[in-house]
């Protein structure tokens, strides 16, 4: 079993591997390198373990290609003309009568007056009263509440 | 294919006239008049008048209406419909004019060839009017008079 170094830590190697320590730091380090032989394993396979890593993103990344990338924004950009193209041959395609249809009912409607009992709320009174003649002394015209119903009472009693 | 759009054309066709309102030239009135008895009593009415019954238990005390007589006019303007009520009364009608999706009629009441009331009013088309109070047997009478353009 080996013994372990005292002086620098894993932390420390792993750091020297990263070029994070000062100048001076380093010196220090590579000249304790060349003494101790533990520090000297570790940072050799710190240094390939980096080397690997760096090497494998690099090919990864090199492996896309800037021809299919290319090729797949052009994908995209059909993909969006396609969905735009749909959304007007929608409108103007393969439903053309049915929303003629509706477009021409929209048009009509607002030629001609709405009659509002269609939705079963009256709009006004049931019916207006011009005039009332009696003999009689008492006439009231009543609307009811709900359904503006007039109601003409007269009093037979003079 | 064909069928599918005159399907189409038909269906906006359909739903256009719906909404569309009657023709104001129209000849004729369709006026229907009710003769009821309201009296304080029993509980009872006629389904007849199930659709103004609410409207008159708004409005009167009385717990009872009995629908006496129900007459129907196709009457065309300035022609008058003529009603006997009892009491020796009688109703007369004459639609007027038309317009606005209103009927005018001129409505008057006689009592023994006497007239004792008589009224103009603009009718809404499709809708009635109530006119009550001549005595009736401890209670009153209601003639409900409703009008259509046909």
């Amino acid at each position: 079993m080996e013994k372990k170094c005292e002086a620098y830590t894993s932390e420390d190697i792993s750091r020297l591997v990263d070029i994070e320590l000062s100048s001076d730091q380093c010196r220090a380090f590579e000249h304790h390198l060349s003494l101790c032989s533990e520090c000297s394993r570790l940072f050799s396979q710190y240094k390939d373990l980096s080397l690997a890593f760096s090497r494998h993103t690099h090919k990864e990344a090199m492996g896309i290609g800037a021809l299919h990338l290319e090729h797949k924004l052009e994908q995209k950009i059909q993909c969006s003309e396609k969905k735009t193209y749909q959304n007007i041959s929608g409108l103007f395609g393969k439903n053309f009568y049915l929303k003629l249809a509706g477009i021409a009912a929209v048009v009509m409607i607002g030629f001609f007056p709405f009659d509002p009992t269609l939705l079963g709320t009256p709009s006004g009174p049931s019916a207006i009263v011009n005039s009332v003649d009696t003999e009689y002394k008492s006439v009231m015209i009543i609307e009811t509440q709900k359904e503006k119903h007039t109601i003409i009472w007269f009093s037979e009693g003079t | 294919m064909r069928l599918t759009r005159l399907n189409y054309i038909l269906t906006a066709v359909a739903f256009i006239s719906f909404f569309l309102p009657p023709v104001s030239a129209e000849a004729q009135v369709l006026t229907d008049i009710k003769v009821i008895h309201a009296t304080i009593g029993p509980e009872q009415f006629d389904s007849r008048l199930k659709p103004i019954l609410h409207e008159l238990k708004s409005v009167f005390k009385y717990t009872s209406y009995k629908l006496l007589k129900e007459q129907r006019f196709d009457l065309n303007f300035n022609q008058e419909g003529r009603v006997s009520l009892p009491g020796n009364r009688t109703l007369l009608i004459l639609p007027s004019a038309t317009g606005g999706n209103r009927i005018g009629y001129h409505i008057t009441i006689q009592k023994s060839n006497h007239l004792i009331f008589q009224t103009q009013v603009l009718l809404k088309n499709n809708s009635s009017i109530t006119i009550g109070g001549p005595e009736l047997d401890s209670g009153a009478l209601l003639i409900n008079i409703s009008g259509a353009l046909k």
